[in-house]
């Protein structure tokens, strides 16, 4: 509250006891002869001064001071935002910048020697993840917190601290918040308007990435005989005078030659486009790398799939759970039919109607969250489910298991399952039980999405589109945004055109779903039920106890009406 | 407002009989009345030799002293003084303030002028009732004989609250009423709004001898002793607005002050003036407080 709503507040309060104390004058008839006398007495007691025409001073004292002090208990006013009122919240930032060189070790270090010189009340720490997880609570010892920062690591991902600073910013408008940030503070994340309320303290700034070159686009189309593949890349540096960059081909994971690379004309300075065709003959997985010695790998290198770009199709039985119907709505990479002859994969549950089709089955009730794969070629180049799920599916079983409260049971399916040879995915129903978030979760359409793929043996494709330089392509709503792939057109002019990439290609922040921002939504409630610690409260309540003390006291003594 | 006592408890014969030692006296009355009981300066008839003087033609020859004639050959002759009956005018206050209280004030005031009009027609005295309000009123005129006594009574009972009691006014048209010179008793709380002070400067014009009998009570030196006189209280006088006061120390202290002061103004210009003062407590005997004052036998004034 502010102090000019809070004396409003009291004066407010005054006036009504004031009334109050108006409107309890009740006068007890008293008959008297000696009324005269009393006349003179009055007439000579000088009514008319301002101190003795109010007679109940001590009264309205008592009642004003106790009534002043309870509103300022209550109400709370925020003179100024010091040290002991604002809510500290510590953000790691685990973006993309991050990964490069020793900039997260860093960061955590500063953190960590910030930390253990601050008492636990009123500080938080979070990691600027996807969802904003928390690291330290504000009643944990800061000792638990090296052990917790060990298992975190940065992503290839965007910064959200800009969104998250946002969302905490409108949720808690009246919340005094103290924002000290770890990380790469370049324009965007602290773009947010700060107040007397909301300060944002840089309290670590990695080193800018400098020379930085990165590929920012990969793209392609097929052409019109149908045999070829025109393949687009884009390659951005932050110095225009550095040299051309030097770029590796792999065609299914071997070193390839491309015949004719022809460099595109470009106007904006530092960028260079490149187009080349490929028979598709040739392969069916084209990545290329681009070397660099600007220590930020995350956006060197990026890949693409060219022998079928057709959407995976998939058939759902009629007890199939919704959420792969809101996956393949999502995801234009996927496409539900309803014929099971077109489709690639089937989706059912263990007591339907069995396909010969490769099949994500939801089998029947287990204790824990279960996942089994079964696969007449995984299992050779694959040495565990665990790692099968790190390589194939992009999780680890940390983050699983946070999501699911515990760890999932992972194993591969007897082959004799197997039908026909087909891969099958048996997945128990827990997972899509409301008792974890993971069924709300960004991440879970990206596992149903990558197990479908999987299930179709469709190869995932790395992560292509990262970074531009100095900052991260993120919009207002802190989410990457995608650089519109580019075709050539007649009359030698290039026109963009905007490609709807499949799930499989895209970054996992790229996902608009809405369990995202309630999980930011849920952090920054959690927020504002910290309680500030406000010793003055306790003295102020004493306060109010031992004046109603003492006006009992003086009532009962008669010393005051 | 409280109604005052009835006739039988004015005219009662264990009250009365409570009289009979009682006498009212003053060291002189004025000369001119019938003959009675009271000491005058007026020589004829009488039992109290006062003095001799030369005989002229005329003279009771049985006044004669013929001692004196056989020793100096003159003649002189004895004269006596003349007892004669003394005028007691009562003033009764009937302002409203009188009536307010329980009990009353005005009862108090009606068995003190009782009291002291019985005494009066015992002695052969002359007593007549005046009656302040808002102006001066004559009950009853220059009755005497015991046999009036229950006539006294009668009308005593039959008084009511009158008028805002303007007692300066009132003393003001005593003083220029065509009276004999008697003793005036004015009965009265002596509360006027025109003040202590006026009160006193209109005694000071009254030819009578004066008795003034103060109606108190024990609050009015001592607010304190006042029931319910805390807080908030609205003042009725009956004869004015009520008026609303919040009682603290310092209300308190003032109002002492004024009643002093009150006091102070009614006692001096009794001592001043030779006028008899009796504060009499409406809460007590008051044949105890008056036989104080007339139980002596001696002059009163």
């Amino acid at each position: 509250m502010s102090p000019l709503a809070w004396l409003l507040g009291a004066f407010l309060l005054a006036g009504g006891l004031l009334l109050l104390q108006r409107l309890r004058e009740r006068y007890k008839a008293l008959p008297v002869a000696n009324m005269v006398l009393w006349q003179q007495a009055l007439q000579s007691s000088q009514v008319r001064s301002l101190w003795h025409r109010f007679r109940h001073w001590l009264t309205y004292l008592f009642i004003l001071v106790i009534a002043l002090l309870l509103w300022l208990l209550a109400a709370a006013p925020q003179w100024s935002v010091n040290d002991q009122q604002a809510l500290k919240l510590y953000y790691l930032d685990a973006s993309a910048y991050m990964t490069a060189g020793n900039r997260f070790a860093e960061a955590k270090h500063q953190l960590l020697a910030d930390i253990e010189q601050q008492p636990a009340a009123n500080r938080r720490v979070l990691l600027g993840d996807l969802e904003t997880r928390l690291l330290l609570r504000e009643d944990e010892q800061s000792a638990l917190l090296p052990a917790r920062l060990e298992t975190v690591r940065a992503q290839l991902q965007p910064s959200r601290f800009s969104a998250w600073l946002r969302q905490i910013q409108q949720q808690n408008p009246q919340r005094p918040l103290r924002v000290f940030y770890y990380g790469y503070p370049t324009q965007a994340p602290l773009s947010v308007p700060t107040t007397t309320l909301l300060q944002v303290v840089v309290a670590h700034a990695s080193a800018p990435l400098t020379n930085n070159q990165g590929i920012t686009s990969f793209g392609k189309q097929i052409t019109a005989d149908g045999k070829h593949i025109r393949v687009y890349l884009e390659v951005a540096q932050s110095d225009p005078t550095v040299t051309a960059p030097r770029l590796q081909w792999f065609l299914d994971e071997r070193p390839y030659q491309p015949q004719r690379i022809q460099q595109l004309a470009t106007t904006e300075p530092g960028l260079l486009r490149y187009e080349l065709v490929i028979p598709r003959s040739l392969g069916s997985h084209l990545r290329v790398r681009l070397i660099t010695n600007d220590n930020f790998r995350g956006d060197d290198h990026a890949s693409l799939t060219m022998t079928d770009s057709t959407p995976l199709r998939i058939v759902l039985s009629e007890q199939a759970p919704k959420l792969f119907m809101r996956v393949l709505a999502a995801d234009p990479g996927l496409q539900q039919v309803s014929d099971a002859e077109q489709a690639d994969v089937a989706v059912r549950r263990s007591g339907e109607a069995k396909s010969d089709l490769p099949t994500w089955v939801i089998g029947a009730p287990t204790t824990t969250p279960s996942l089994s794969f079964a696969s007449n070629s995984a299992r050779t180049s694959v040495s565990s489910p665990e790692t099968m799920l790190q390589q194939v599916f992009g999780f680890d079983v940390a983050t699983l298991t946070q999501r699911l409260g515990q760890p999932p049971s992972l194993s591969w399916q007897p082959q004799n399952k197997s039908l026909y040879g087909q891969r099958q995915l048996l997945m128990s129903p827990d997972w899509l039980q409301q008792k974890s978030d993971i069924v709300d979760s960004a991440t879970f359409p990206l596992l149903i999405s990558r197990g479908l793929n999987w299930l179709a043996n469709r190869q995932s494709l790395s992560y292509a589109k990262i970074a531009e330089q100095p900052t991260l392509p993120v919009n207002a709503q802190g989410e990457l945004q995608l650089k519109p792939f580019f075709t050539r057109t007649t009359g030698q002019k290039w026109q963009q055109q905007t490609l709807n990439p499949a799930l499989l290609e895209m970054p996992l922040t790229a996902l608009k779903t809405t369990a995202t921002a309630e999980a930011l939504a849920a952090v920054a409630s959690d927020v504002d039920s910290v309680k500030p610690h406000r010793p003055l409260a306790n003295y102020l309540l004493l306060l109010v106890l031992l004046l109603l003390a003492v006006e009992w006291l003086a009532v009962q003594r008669g010393w005051i009406p | 407002m409280n109604a005052p006592l009835p006739f039988d408890e004015l005219f009662n014969a264990d009250f009365l009989s409570r009289l009979q030692h009682l006498s009212l006296r003053l060291s002189r009355a004025q000369r001119g009345g019938r003959l009675a009981e009271q000491r005058t300066t007026a020589r004829g008839q009488g039992l109290e030799f006062a003095d001799y003087k030369p005989y002229i033609a005329g003279d009771d020859l049985r006044a004669v002293d013929w001692h004196i004639y056989k020793r100096l050959g003159r003649l002189f002759v004895r004269t006596f003084e003349e007892q004669q009956d003394l005028p007691v005018y009562f003033l009764l206050d009937l302002s409203a303030s009188m009536f307010v209280e329980s009990p009353p004030r005005i009862n108090s005031a009606l068995r003190a002028i009782m009291a002291l009009a019985a005494i009066a027609l015992a002695q052969q005295d002359n007593i007549t009732l005046l009656t302040a309000s808002d102006s001066l009123e004559v009950s009853l005129k220059s009755l005497s004989g015991k046999n009036n006594t229950m006539r006294v009574a009668t009308t005593l009972s039959e008084y009511q609250a009158q008028g805002q009691g303007q007692l300066g006014e009132v003393l003001k048209q005593v003083s220029q009423y065509p009276l004999r010179r008697g003793l005036l008793v004015v009965v009265s709380d002596f509360f006027d709004s025109a003040g202590s002070t006026a009160v006193a400067q209109q005694l000071q014009q009254i030819p009578h001898k004066l008795l003034l009998l103060q109606l108190s009570k024990d609050y009015d030196a001592d607010p304190r002793r006042l029931a319910g006189l805390s807080g908030e209280v609205s003042l009725d006088d009956g004869e004015q607005a009520p008026l609303n006061i919040t009682i603290n120390a310092n209300l308190m202290n003032r109002y002492q002050q004024a009643y002093q002061q009150h006091q102070d103004i009614l006692t001096k210009f009794a001592s001043d003036y030779g006028a008899g003062f009796l504060k009499l407590d409406c809460d007590t005997d008051e044949l105890d407080q008056l036989s104080d004052l007339l139980g002596s036998g001696g002059p009163l004034l």
